[in-house]
């Protein structure tokens, strides 16, 4: 088990290795990361001043080496747009972003749970063919479209809901249904295909034939077992709801880490770009890590592979 | 679209159904067709996807207007208004500045179907190959091949196209390009590991014996029998596809303007939603529709190819 720790954890240090030098690597992708900051307007002469000041005359090693160094502190310079340091803008959106992850989780697995487990105890029923085919049009649509369409009937034509904005309750319910969409087509599918294949075991025949009440054998001996693969979808989809607020932050405005990243990108303020690719990396590496060890800490078995 | 699907099915599912699908082995084509004929419902997608190639092929015959054509006279004109002066009829109405919304649906769909099928097309083969060798290899050469594939799994997808196509300027080919960099990752992962189970088959233990060369035994005895799941993925994900590059040009950083894409409609609609609800609904029940139909076509071919992987997502 310790050796299986400590593999996963030096294999996650080497991953967060390369994606650093991804990040690096990208505003060198054009060979001259000066011209790409710096406004259209500019200067050749402004241009130099502005490369030999950021160092990008040195050797790419060099850069790199520096790069790095300040990087393991947390460090990625200072906004050119905002003047604070880049991860610190980062880091003051997270809590914004994490909120509209976990609400859109929840959300999914509100609606997944009793769709997934009704879809497959009544088997080409009403009930099985419409949530099979909202898990099916759900998989189909982009999730901002989704987002118009809310604002569109809540907002604009009901006037229920706020349009944009962080702060209350009603806030929230839309953006997270909409950051919450691919997660909730694809749990309540895996959901109903896990629990046909457990419906259809040895042990929920002898639970039923022991005469027990039919609710008990759905979710006391059925749902369970059915859950394991739904918790590896979770932990994937927590990832997927993560990189897809970047969207979903837009449409809704909602002040968190992927509209930033979406506006320092728009304003070539590549320090912050740079910070929250990194930042959402590690979040990503991160999770992945603790998915695994708990797995490893429930079922032995995974650490002697 | 659907040629290109059929074209799939035809070259590379012989060596993968010889031995499963067929036993009385009638033309690989013609099973596919009777399969899909007898499947209603990805039939009509596969209709419908037939139909979306005609109209990125010649769009030109489905229009009564240029895409590109302003007219800030009839700015934001609801579906099926009419123009007094002239008589012309604006089937799904104009935008903002007066363009006629059905013919910017109608090229949009260029680059949408351009943009799905290519970065399939290329993420795949890249993907096949770099799995085909990690699996083969083994040893350090999987297990650099291995790391790598975690670095670009541990990026969030949209962020990196975006970024690097506001790094290398926005055209059609950085964008699929961007899009590329990252999808290939599934591909390697499957394709390795059916890499792994096949490289143990007694049939490879003979061609080697037989003195093949490394290369002549990774395409010819191991590669048809890992192929079958990455195509079925291939297909599954060019809806996907489309959905990121709608996503990339709703967000500004597409094929740029005037080109017409239907997440950059969705751009300009939104900043209309309150007044013209039209030009935000009709250019995403497109996508919808689009991916609708790539994912029931898909649902199909994953059946066809390999019945045991019915319903597995």
């Amino acid at each position: 088990m310790y050796s299986y720790v400590i593999r996963r954890l030096l294999q996650s240090l080497i991953v967060l290795k390369g994606v650093l030098i991804i990040t690096f690597l990208m505003l060198h992708l054009t060979g001259d990361p000066a011209s790409l900051m710096m406004p259209e307007d500019a200067t050749t002469d402004e241009i130099a001043e502005f490369r030999q000041r950021m160092g990008f005359n040195d050797p790419l090693l060099a850069q790199y080496g520096r790069f790095f160094w300040s990087a393991l502190k947390f460090e990625f310079g200072v906004s050119f747009r905002q003047g604070e340091p880049a991860m610190k803008l980062v880091l003051d959106r997270v809590p914004a972003t994490a909120e509209l992850a976990l609400a859109a989780i929840v959300i999914a697995l509100l609606i997944s749970l009793p769709a997934g487990v009704i879809s497959a105890t009544r088997r080409n029923s009403v009930w099985d063919r419409l949530s099979m085919l909202g898990a099916l049009l759900g998989q189909s649509m982009p999730n901002f479209w989704l987002g118009l369409m809310f604002l569109l009937i809540f907002v604009v034509w009901l006037n229920l809901l706020p349009s944009h904005g962080r702060g209350t309750f009603a806030h929230l319910v839309l953006p997270a249904m909409t950051a919450g969409l691919y997660a909730t087509a694809r749990i309540t599918r895996v959901l109903r295909s896990g629990m046909l294949d457990v419906l259809g075991e040895d042990y929920v025949r002898t639970a039923r034939s022991k005469g027990l009440r039919e609710n008990m054998v759905i979710y006391q001996h059925a749902l369970k077992n059915a859950a394991i693969p739904v918790v590896t979808v979770i932990g994937l989809e927590l990832g997927i709801v993560l990189g897809g607020t970047v969207v979903v932050e837009t449409v809704f405005a909602w002040p968190g880490v992927g509209r930033l990243t979406v506006n320092a990108i728009m304003n070539d303020d590549f320090p912050v770009v740079q910070a929250a690719v990194f930042f959402l990396a590690f979040m990503f590496i991160f999770i992945n890590l603790t998915v695994d060890l708990l797995y490893a800490w429930l079922d032995p078995r995974i650490s002697y592979k | 679209m659907r040629d290109e699907l059929s074209v799939q099915t035809a070259t590379l599912a012989p060596p993968v159904s010889a031995g499963e699908l067929a036993p009385e082995e009638p033309p690989v084509w013609r099973a596919a067709w009777e399969s899909l004929t007898r499947n209603k419902v990805a039939f009509t997608g596969a209709l419908i996807l037939l139909f979306m190639a005609l109209v990125a092929i010649f769009p030109q015959y489905f229009v009564l207007h240029s895409p590109y054509e302003q007219n800030p006279a009839l700015g934001a004109k609801p579906p099926l208004f009419v123009d007094r002066e002239t008589g012309y009829l604006f089937i799904l109405g104009t935008d903002a500045i007066g363009r006629d919304l059905l013919s910017r649906i109608v090229y949009g769909s260029r680059v949408s179907l351009t943009v799905g099928l290519t970065t399939v097309l290329i993420s795949g083969t890249i993907g096949v190959l770099i799995g085909l060798v990690s699996g083969y290899c083994g040893g350090w050469v999987d297990n650099v091949l291995m790391r790598i594939v975690d670095i670009f799994l541990a990026f969030p997808f949209v962020l990196l196209a975006l970024a690097l196509v506001a790094i290398l300027k926005p055209s059609l080919f950085i964008v699929i390009v961007a899009i590329s960099v990252r999808i290939w990752v599934p591909y390697a992962r499957l394709v390795r590991g059916s890499a792994l189970a096949v490289k143990e088959m007694e049939f490879v233990t003979g061609a080697k014996a037989a003195g093949l060369s490394t290369p002549a035994i990774m395409f010819k005895y191991i590669l048809p029998n890992v192929l079958a799941p990455a195509v079925v993925v291939a297909t599954l994900s060019v809806g996907r596809m489309i959905i990121i590059e709608a996503s990339l040009s709703f967000l500004g950083l597409g094929v740029p303007p005037p080109n017409p894409t239907w997440g950059g409609m969705l751009a300009d609609g939104r900043n209309y939603i309150d007044t013209a609800w039209w030009i935000c609904v009709f250019p995403g029940l497109a996508i919808m529709l689009t991916v609708l139909s790539t994912n029931l076509l898909g649902d199909w071919f994953r059946d066809f190819i390999d019945p045991r992987l019915k319903g597995v997502d």
